[in-house]
């Protein structure tokens, strides 16, 4: 496993070394904007990679309310599997709204715009910021559902945000994948999107597995704090009345 | 002010994404048993 882990760590560097390349050195500057729209080869991979996070959290989380009394040791896994999708969410989306506020500055000359397409996304943070909260700050015992319930709303947020640019007329620009006529890249910027895509995947993934690790190893270490907590304790303890 | 930003944007994608990967490798290392304990 561990063989496996760094053999996909040194694939992924490799991805993430040449995606960097060709967005710097291969893509054409873009004729409006200059270099500040190469930015764009790592906000917009990054945008995606953390849709896709929600989507599997969203599975994970139902996956646990279906299985949480008829087999917990599957929800276990479910629930570890949800709770690293929405750590490695929460990382992208902080990556997608920090490279947007980079971007918009010296292209709208404001750093935040309350639109629909911005906020909607603040509010996918938002939520995730608090699932986090939420399972750090909660005592054992209903986090897991209550966390579960919280993903699920959060995830309702993804078609809003995606959809954002097409139902309402926003200061974010129209959408590069299916938006329509007059509206998506040239075709020699695809190189840099394409490349990035498969490095920043490559990276999620990596991360998911790095963070499941660290949850299963977690409750492995809740399970045998609690199975000592019970074999050690007094049972015939007198009360001496 | 274009290059700067253009800067700042990989940098923090960058110090953001590997700062989050050392700081998990660390707590998984430190949620682990050390390894005589492990035999």
């Amino acid at each position: 496993m561990k063989k496996l882990a760094f053999i996909w760590f040194a694939l992924t560097l490799a991805l993430l070394i040449r995606g960097f390349y060709v967005a710097m050195y291969v893509a054409p500057t873009e004729a409006t904007m200059g270099n500040i729209q190469r930015i764009f080869y790592y906000h917009f991979p990054s945008a995606m990679v953390a849709f896709l996070l929600v989507f599997v959290n969203f599975g994970a989380s139902i996956a646990v309310l279906a299985w949480r009394h008829t087999q917990p040791a599957r929800a276990q896994s479910a629930d570890a599997l949800a709770v690293s999708t929405a750590a490695v969410a929460v990382v992208y989306c902080t990556v997608v709204l920090g490279t947007g506020m980079l971007w918009a500055r010296p292209i709208w000359g404001i750093w935040w715009t309350w639109d629909e397409r911005l906020t909607s996304f603040l509010m996918l943070w938002l939520i995730y910021v608090s699932y986090l909260l939420l399972r750090r700050f909660t005592a054992a015992g209903q986090v897991q559902t209550l966390s579960a319930v919280l993903a699920i709303f959060g995830a309702l947020d993804v078609p809003i945000v995606y959809m954002s640019t097409r139902w309402w007329r926003t200061q974010h620009p129209q959408p590069v994948i299916g938006g329509g006529q007059g509206s998506g890249l040239d075709p020699s910027m695809w190189p840099a999107v394409w490349w990035n895509l498969a490095a920043w995947f490559a990276w999620g993934a990596l991360m998911v597995g790095l963070r499941y690790a660290l949850e299963r190893r977690r409750q492995a270490n809740d399970q045998q704090a609690a199975f000592e907590a019970t074999a050690f304790a007094p049972t015939n303890v007198s009360t001496g009345a | 002010m274009e290059h700067r930003h253009l800067i700042l944007a990989y940098g923090f994608v960058f110090a953001l994404q590997f700062g989050y990967a050392a700081f998990t490798w660390a707590r998984l290392r430190a949620a682990s048993p050390p390894k005589d304990a492990r035999k």
